[in-house]
């Protein structure tokens, strides 16, 4: 369980939050959002959390389950509880085993390209983390799997 | 030298307390004039004398509910505020940055100050430390946001002024929603925190509006300041506030 005091919004559980949140400071999900989440710094959602709608930040962690589009600016890093159906876009995707993924992933040329060798390499490891259903678009996201 | 007021002390050991306090501000040497509120001593016109007499520093001595007032009052003169909490009040030892009332004195003598916000109720009611919904039983209450409302099951509901990291002036309301209960053995293994930690929401936002089927008192140290539907908001940089190291 995230400490709460370090965020600056927090969405309690069994709140059911209709409307979207958009804050300069770090928000954590533990309830329900039907709507957009947008962070000028990091957004958590924790494990009984789910969102149905947009989520945008700097950083994005997610245990929980969201339907609709990730934009990580940074990192997105879905844990091994998340359930992700939606496409996704972060410039580092940490995808833990047991994570569930349906959509297409995508990260800034520039990056893709200089990295074109490394997400070559992790290509088949990709496939072990992620459900069959989800598909990459080009370029190919840089993945760093923590299998530990 | 500082304007210093003194609450009345309501028992023999505030009295005490209040003794020893006043003993250290004249031994500190930061004691330019001391007054104990009476009846008879009306807060208003003792701000209108310590601003006569050219003080720039005013200090109150006391608990919350004079501390509030005196802030709310404070914003109609240039004056920095110094606050020593008159007994065991977390609210406002926080809020100036001390840990004790020794503490409270030193920071005085160094008179480092910050600009604090005041929180605003309706409009009206202004406060330093914190408003509080009186509420008696887990209640459904309305919130409502610039972008979102939401009602959610509150059994307990706090209202504070924070500043953020872009050192921008919200209200910032914690709403506790019920805790569920867990067995026996989650006394052990810390699950109750967590249960705590789960329900617990946040939103700092520059204005929060509370609603409720009924009307709800909104209290600031015991004292209702207003009812629900209640507006808050926030005066940024209200007052020069007296701080300590702490924080």
């Amino acid at each position: 369980m995230e400490n709460t005091e370090e965020f600056d919004t927090v969405v309690g559980g069994d709140v059911v939050l209709a409307g979207s949140i958009k804050n300069s400071g770090s928000i954590l999900i533990n309830g329900t959002v039907e709507g957009d989440v947008i962070s000028e710094q990091s957004i958590v959602i924790g494990a009984e959390a789910k969102v149905i709608g947009p989520v945008k930040a700097q950083t994005v962690q997610v245990s929980g389950t969201v339907e609709g589009s990730i934009d990580a600016l940074d990192t997105l890093e879905m844990m091994p509880s998340s359930i992700v159906k939606g496409d996704i876009k972060a410039n580092t995707l940490h995808i833990q085993p047991g994570a569930s993924f349906i959509g297409t992933s995508q990260m800034p040329e520039e990056s893709a390209l200089s990295d074109n060798d490394s997400s070559a390499d992790t290509d088949t490891e990709d496939k072990k983390e992620e459900k069959k259903d989800s598909k990459s678009t080009k370029p190919k996201p840089k993945l760093e799997l923590e299998n530990e | 030298m500082y304007y210093f007021i003194f609450d009345y002390p309501t028992t023999k050991r505030l009295a005490e307390l209040a003794k020893n306090i006043e003993d250290a501000v004249v031994d500190s040497g930061i004691a330019g004039e001391i007054i104990e509120l009476n009846p008879t001593k009306n807060l208003d016109n003792l701000l209108i004398d310590a601003s006569q007499k050219g003080y720039q520093t005013l200090v109150v001595v006391g608990g919350a509910k004079l501390v509030n007032k005196t802030a709310a009052k404070l914003l109609r003169y240039d004056m920095v505020f110094g606050v020593i909490p008159l007994g065991d009040i977390p609210t406002l030892f926080e809020k100036i940055k001390c840990e004790s009332w020794q503490d409270a004195v030193a920071a005085l003598k160094r008179r480092r100050w910050e600009f604090t916000p005041l929180g605003h109720v309706n409009n009206t009611s202004i406060f330093l430390t914190k408003a509080k919904l009186d509420l008696e039983q887990p209640t459904a209450i309305e919130i409502s946001v610039k972008g979102f409302d939401l009602t959610t099951i509150a059994q307990e509901a706090v209202v504070t002024t924070t500043l953020n990291k872009k050192g921008e002036s919200l209200v910032t309301l914690n709403c506790l929603g019920p805790i569920k209960k867990g067995g026996f053995l989650s006394n052990f293994f810390g699950a109750k925190k967590n249960n705590t930690q789960a329900q617990l929401s946040k939103f700092s936002y520059p204005v929060i509006e509370i609603d409720s089927e009924q009307p709800i008192s909104v209290d600031v140290d015991h004292l209702t300041i207003a009812r629900t539907p209640a507006s808050f908001s926030v005066i940024p940089k209200a007052l020069k506030l007296i701080v300590g190291k702490k924080g």
